[in-house]
């Protein structure tokens, strides 16, 4: 029996879980002592928790008063259920950096520091969820998501078209058996 | 699209500024097709004498059209449950990729 939810809070606890390795690998790899990076447990269950109300919506506007189970319901894209997570992981405030002790970096690490959760959110959605290698416009999506706005339903149009023309990245089960086939569909 | 009633009418010719009679054939206005709401149905439209005549009408119309809404929303789609999301966030990437040129555009920009 499917849970009436597209995201059960054990789920968010799989997304959440995912979404802070992301946080590790991109702090370790720019060099930034673990010691000086937080992350605020209640911020992301909040954004999770929105996460999941976003998702239910757009189940009921998709299904309507069908219901999910119902033949005729399609589902939500892939890009959408990423959009979602994208703009919720990049807008509340989960990523904290100890300004103090990182002063001895050099500027550039300082600049990307102040981008950092947006960048963990993106190497997120794009690795785990939609499956694809960095895309040539990935920077100006990150500058959108990081200083300027871009709504949820661009979004999801966005990673969507993504989904269909990146190259996808290698996974445990290829994305062209079912379950995936139905949802990793190529331009 | 939907034959007016009438064969022609007067009024102001944008174009020109000038008064004239146009001629209102087949679904076009001078030659120019017409795309009126009359392309819907008839039976959505409420003519305001109709309705000023008769309140009850609209509430009628508006029933009418409900009947005709689709139930569901045809769009991108593919997952349906929390099961297809939970298979989605198990089925992990097996290769390394090289994020170098998004972390470095990170640092282009303040």
């Amino acid at each position: 029996m499917s849970d009436p939810t597209l995201l059960p809070v054990d789920l968010q606890d799989k997304l959440a879980e995912s979404f802070v390795e992301c946080v590790l690998e991109v702090v370790k790899a720019w060099q930034i002592p673990y010691d000086a990076v937080h992350v605020s447990s209640r911020e992301l269950a909040l954004a999770l928790r929105e996460c999941q109300k976003d998702l239910d919506i757009l189940l009921y506007r998709r299904a309507g008063t069908l219901g999910p189970t119902h033949e005729g319901f399609d589902g939500v894209s892939i890009g959408k259920l990423a959009g979602t997570l994208i703009f919720r992981l990049s807008r509340y405030r989960i990523v904290h950096v100890d300004e103090k002790a990182i002063e001895s970096l050099p500027l550039e690490i300082h600049k990307r520091v102040s981008k950092l959760q947006e960048v963990a959110a993106f190497r997120f959605i794009c690795e785990d969820i939609l499956k694809i290698k960095p895309p040539r416009t990935h920077p100006e999506l990150l500058y959108l998501l990081s200083r300027r706005h871009m709504n949820q339903e661009m979004l999801g149009l966005t990673l969507d078209v993504f989904s269909e023309h990146c190259s996808r990245l290698k996974t445990q089960t290829s994305v062209d058996k079912p379950p995936f086939s139905t949802f990793y569909k190529r331009a | 699209m939907v034959v007016p009633r009438y064969r022609g009418y007067t009024g102001l010719d944008i174009r020109t500024q000038s008064v004239k009679k146009f001629s209102v054939r087949a679904g076009t206005l001078d030659g120019v097709p017409l795309f009126f709401t009359t392309d819907l149905p008839r039976t959505f439209l409420v003519n305001l004498s109709e309705y000023a005549a008769n309140r009850g009408l609209l509430s009628k119309k508006l029933n009418d059209a409900r009947k005709t809404f689709q139930k569901d929303v045809r769009v991108n789609s593919g997952i349906k449950s929390s099961e297809h999301i939970a298979a989605i966030i198990n089925n992990k990437p097996t290769e390394q990729v090289d994020w170098t040129p998004l972390y470095k555009h990170a640092e282009q920009f303040d």
